[in-house]
């Protein structure tokens, strides 16, 4: 890895691969030649970046990907946001205080005009969430801000936020996801139907035009009120194939391309114009184990068996070219609140693997099914087979079902999936609530078919106690329960590749959305 | 005349009548798509909330008549992706697709028509092994590793050609040549053969013994005999190509109706699906309907069964 | 198309006696097509001896080898001759049971579509009337549905591996045969042998059987020759779309399609199984315009590519 010229991002920083412009304050630097990257980086007037997949909709409270994300944080706002280091700063709120338990209030910043022209108030803020929470249209996003019971106007400036019952995490829903505020009088004339192909929000770009499939081009808000952005538009292009990304970035029609494959890596790193920005991301992959069918996976000792008999180290280091993290001995990383440090991964040992399986029953192994989606996870398939290879090490005999990922989300809603399912979930909220309550509560949509009445009880205080020193040792204590009993295969955190023409402006987030315009 | 072209119409509407019931019901034994449409941590209620507005809790039969009774009017509903009417996202791809497959179509009549002359007069020489070589080499690669490959060498290492189609002139090349690749080679070959054919036939020799020049033979009567075949495939290649461009339209980021479909498939958006089939089965009923006539105009010999 | 088609394949007729000596005689007398049949058993056999002739096993990884280039040797001084991929498992030998797959789902694709097209296009003709309508009106229908989107859809519905793909790919190719077969067909069944045959009282079936698929089977065979060459880039289409057979089982179309994110860096992973098929579809191509001229000396297949070039993938 040394050699390479790329800079990893550490524990909760991100790397700025060229001089921010307007003053922002590089926030970590890590690797050599700082100087000189300062010197090289020149503002450029565009930014073409070439996504791996086309957005849905512009209209945040529609929003199914982490790409439409990106767009939202440059067109819109948010009452809070986060900066380098993902702590929760200002954003269209200047400042907030909870009254009591279930009641915030919210000092909204003067001055700031939607790109219409029209000013930003508290009547905004509260249609915004409104939309969202409110029955009156059937936005599929009610749930993302379901412990929000009621928005009140208390002045233009002033809002306050009821919430049903007290939400640790309160501030981190509304600081992304679908916490964008848009402009109350626009939609209601124009409809939401044209607000998602046409949106206008107070962020420091605007929209321009979208040509579905060919590009969307945003161009710089000069009444920004955090300062006009210096490069003076943004232009995103889906392009599917990986190939024709590194293609297009090679000969020089795009700047930023997302999405690297690990194994392309090389073939940048080979070149002395581009670069590769790694972030490590919210999302850690990892095998569920069905623990609630009769079967082998039943028992805990065969599922821990599986865990020392796979090389996360192997597949992270040899496989997936160095880019990834292996998971602690839980499915998330340390940009999460509630990540326990000193949980260590289970150590590769076959021959531990084999004397669980003996134990359990099972010497002479067993014929099991492993689904996975194509093409959907960094290197899923390869992944998938190389753990199938290692099993087989200890006698298990996996048999995949490699499947388009729209059957793979069908089958995981209709709790469908095979006894080894390659799992992969990331959560914006930034908080344990949002991967160890979704995924090990009993009985969740998206979970792991996993059920510990402790762990129960557990995340279930955590979700609403509003002392964070608590609820890191409610955390502490269900993570270290689920390592203990594996209801899944931990394997890694993982690392998001773009590539990048050297000197480019543009920082990638762990949830994935890229960044022209910091707003820290 | 008149009969025959009134049996094509009625059964062309037929065709497309059946072709709005398979492909509503394929798309949806495929499975549901609202999960496909929200984010991925979506709540089983969220989801529900969802389904019941995109009218997909209502019984099949009542969504069909309701899909019929509006495309009829030109209203395929809209995009579960875009929130827009899909028959427009189809339409507005039209352009860029009929180029695409336009320019490859004129790749794939004139090379060949070289190619194959060349290939049929010389035969079994080295030139002649050489271009059905090369045809069938055209033929057998998979048109998306073709794609790519060309886009290394021509954009990348080159630096000649642009990566990507946009509807520009030097954009189309790449595409345009990876998506005629199998139907210049088909063309080649079939060209060839029928010029050997063509040769072979009594009048063609008498017109050697005659005298007239093995050139003049040619020209006169031989090309015009040989190329019948080829103007009558022209409609169903181009039929072929709107299919094949799925493929090319991916791989080159070409914002045509096939890189729409592709997407539109896999994130289950029936009505765009719906849209694109129905209006690519328009197009090919209408081209085939045309070649009928057509053929029939150019060769009456052949009886108006059908 | 439907007029196009039954234009003028009716005349095919295949001269019994002297086939085997005309075979032969074609053979030596066409250099190509001995070429393509030399290939074509070449590739066959590969197939079949795959686990005596591969050098190594195909499924075995070795991550500390993975994405080695041609003819490098391992860590144990084993020789990778045409390179690793991505799990470091040796190219050459996935190549090598890759023709397994490959061959195998083309082959019974074209034999699904074959018998199928047969069936249908046999009733189609001799029953005429309602039956032929409809059944020529399906066959309109599939045509007029892209075969990929008809392919992915139907792959959603049933799911992927190698039994479905060959499904999906043989209940999809039926229309060609259909519509030959039953031109055939309807200007046999008028001739005086079949009425002969129909008035001492000859079942029908038999009439179909012993009359009808004689004339048409050096269509079929031609037919089909070619159209295997389709299949094996069918197949690798579908790879890319990720339908292909399931993992870690090799074939052609998948080791293309994975490897297609590497051609920048490691150009082997997809060249070989790319070589692969070029090889192939050559040999079965040579082969069967060898064939074509051996069974239909009369048509020289022109109208025969008229049908096959409506491309399937």
């Amino acid at each position: 890895m040394t050699t390479k010229r790329i800079r990893r991002i550490p524990f909760l920083s991100f790397v700025l691969i060229a001089v921010l412009a307007l003053g922002v304050v590089a926030q970590s630097w890590v690797g050599s030649s700082v100087e000189a990257h300062l010197q090289d980086a020149e503002t450029p007037d565009q930014i073409t970046i070439a996504l791996a997949s086309e957005l849905n909709t512009l209209d945040p409270a529609f929003f199914t990907s982490s790409n439409e994300q990106s767009i939202y944080y440059a067109v819109f706002d948010t009452l809070v946001t986060r900066d380098a280091d993902l702590n929760i700063i200002p954003g269209l709120a200047e400042s907030w205080e909870t009254i009591d338990d279930n009641t915030w209030e919210f000092r909204l910043r003067d001055g700031v005009t939607f790109h219409d022209g029209s000013p930003m108030t508290a009547e905004d803020v509260k249609f915004s969430i409104d939309r969202i929470i409110g029955d009156f249209m059937e936005n599929p996003s009610q749930s993302k801000l379901a412990t929000i019971q009621e928005v009140q106007v208390v002045d233009p400036l002033t809002v306050r936020i009821i919430t049903t019952s007290p939400d640790p995490i309160l501030l981190s829903r509304l600081a992304g996801i679908v916490g964008w505020i848009v402009p109350k009088a626009h939609i209601e004339s124009t409809g939401f139907e044209d607000f998602a192909t046409n949106p206008v929000g107070t962020g420091p770009y605007k929209f321009v035009s979208w040509v579905k499939d060919e590009e969307l081009v945003l161009e710089a808000n000069p009444d920004y009120w955090n300062g006009a952005p210096s490069i003076g538009r943004v232009v995103f292009r889906p392009v599917p194939e990986a190939s024709t990304r590194l293609a297009l970035l090679k000969s020089g029609d795009v700047d930023v391309i997302q999405d690297v494959p690990t194994d392309q890596a090389p073939a940048l790193e080979g070149d002395e114009n581009l670069e590769i920005i790694a972030t490590p991301l919210l999302r850690s992959m990892y095998f569920i184990l069905r623990s609630d069918q009769e079967g082998p996976l039943a028992d805990v000792r065969v599922r821990q068996a599986i865990n020392y008999a796979v090389d996360k180290e192997g597949i992270v280091n040899e496989l997936l070219n160095g880019y990834g993290i292996v998971s602690q001995g839980q499915t998330m990383g340390p940009e999460y609140f509630g990540f326990a440090d000193d949980l260590e991964p289970y150590p590769y040992d076959p021959d531990k693997a084999r004397e669980l399986l003996a134990e359990a029953g099972f010497a002479d192994g067993f014929s099991i099914e492993m689904l996975t989606p194509a093409g959907r996870y960094q290197a899923d398939v390869t992944i998938a087979e190389a753990v199938a290879g290692q099993l087989s090490e200890i006698g298990i005999n996996v048999e995949i079902e490699s499947v388009d990922f729209s059957v793979y989300v069908t089958r995981k809603l209709d709790r469908t999936i095979d006894p080894i399912t390659l799992g992969a979930w990331s959560q914006a909220v930034y908080d344990a609530d949002g991967v160890v309550y979704l995924l090990f509560h009993t009985d969740e949509p998206w979970g792991v078919h996993y059920s510990n009445p402790r762990v129960d009880e557990l995340v279930e205080e955590a979700r609403s106690t509003l002392d964070q020193e608590q609820r890191l040792e409610l955390y502490r204590e269900a993570l270290e329960i689920i390592r203990e009993d594996a209801p899944v295969l931990f394997m890694h955190q993982q690392t998001l590749l773009s590539g990048v023409k050297t000197g480019t402006p543009v920082l990638t987030m762990p949830d994935e959305t890229f960044i022209v315009y910091p707003k820290w | 005349m008149a009969r025959f072209i009134t049996r094509r119409l009625a059964q062309a509407l037929v065709v497309l009548f059946g072709v709005s019931i398979v492909v509503f019901v394929l798309v949806r034994i495929t499975g549901d798509p609202t999960a496909l449409l929200v984010s991925a941590d979506a709540r089983p209620e969220d989801i529900e909330r969802y389904r019941t507005s995109l009218g997909l809790d209502r019984p099949w039969h009542e969504q069909y008549l309701h899909f019929v009774g509006h495309a009829l009017r030109g209203d395929f509903g809209n995009s579960f992706r875009h929130r827009e009417p899909a028959i427009a996202l189809v339409l507005e791809r039209i352009p860029n697709t009929l180029m695409l497959t336009g320019a490859a179509m004129l790749l794939a009549y004139s090379l060949p028509i070289l190619a194959g002359l060349l290939s049929a007069m010389r035969p079994n020489t080295a030139l002649d092994a050489l271009i059905r070589g090369i045809a069938i080499c055209a033929q057998a690669a998979p048109s998306f590793w073709l794609g790519l490959v060309l886009m290394m060498i021509f954009s990348v290492r080159l630096d000649w050609l642009p990566p990507t189609g946009s509807s520009t002139l030097r954009g189309i090349i790449l595409p345009a040549i990876t998506l005629s690749a199998f139907f210049m080679a088909t063309n080649v070959r079939l060209l060839r053969s029928s010029m050997l054919e063509v040769l072979s036939r009594d009048y063609v020799r008498t017109a050697r013994a005659k005298g007239l020049s093995e050139s003049l033979a040619i020209r006169r009567h031989a090309f015009k005999n040989a190329a019948i075949p080829l103007v009558t495939m022209a409609g169903i290649q181009f039929a072929s190509m709107i299919g094949g461009a799925i493929v090319t339209e991916t791989v080159f980021a070409y914002p045509g109706m096939g890189l729409l479909a592709i997407q539109s498939i896999q994130s289950r958006d029936y009505p765009v699906i719906q849209a694109f089939v129905l209006v690519s089965a328009i197009t090919i009923v209408v081209v085939n309907l045309l070649i009928d006539l057509a053929y029939v105009w150019l060769d009456p010999r052949i009886g108006l069964e059908g | 198309m439907a007029i196009a088609a039954s234009s003028t394949d009716s005349t095919l007729a295949i001269q019994r006696p002297s086939a085997v000596h005309r075979w032969l005689q074609h053979l030596t007398a066409r250099p190509s097509g001995l070429l393509g049949l030399v290939i074509v058993v070449t590739f066959v056999l590969l197939a079949i001896l795959a686990p005596v002739v591969a050098p190594h096993d195909p499924l075995q990884q070795n991550w500390k080898v993975r994405l080695e280039p041609p003819l490098t040797s391992g860590d144990d001084g084993q020789l990778y001759i045409l390179g690793t991929d991505s799990l470091g498992r040796d190219i050459l030998s996935r190549l090598i049971f890759g023709a397994r797959i490959s061959i195998a789902v083309a082959v019974l694709a074209v034999a699904l579509r074959s018998s199928m097209g047969v069936l249908i296009g046999l009733a189609a003709g001799y029953y005429r009337g309602p039956t032929d309508a409809v059944l020529m009106r399906l066959a309109d229908i599939q045509l007029a549905i892209p075969f990929l989107v008809l392919a992915i859809a139907l792959m959603a519905i049933i799911g992927t591996g190698f039994s479905k793909i060959v499904l999906v790919l043989g209940v999809t190719g039926w229309v060609t045969y259909g519509r030959i077969v039953r031109s055939e067909v309807l200007s046999v069944r008028e001739r005086d042998y079949v009425e002969a045959a129909r008035a001492i009282g000859a079942p029908n079936r038999t009439i179909l059987f012993r009359h009808v698929l004689p004339n048409v089977s050096s269509s079929i065979i031609v037919i089909s020759t070619l159209e295997i060459a389709l299949m094996i880039t069918a197949e690798a289409t579908l790879s890319f779309l990720g339908l292909g057979v399931q993992p870690p089982t090799p074939s052609w179309g998948v080791m293309v399609a994975d490897g297609r994110d590497l051609i920048y860096g490691q150009w082997w992973v997809s060249a070989w199984p790319g070589l692969a098929i070029c090889l192939a579809v050559l040999g079965v191509n040579l082969l069967g315009d060898w064939l074509r001229d051996v069974l239909d000396p009369t048509t020289r297949g022109g109208a025969l590519q008229r049908r096959l070039s409506k491309r399937d993938a």
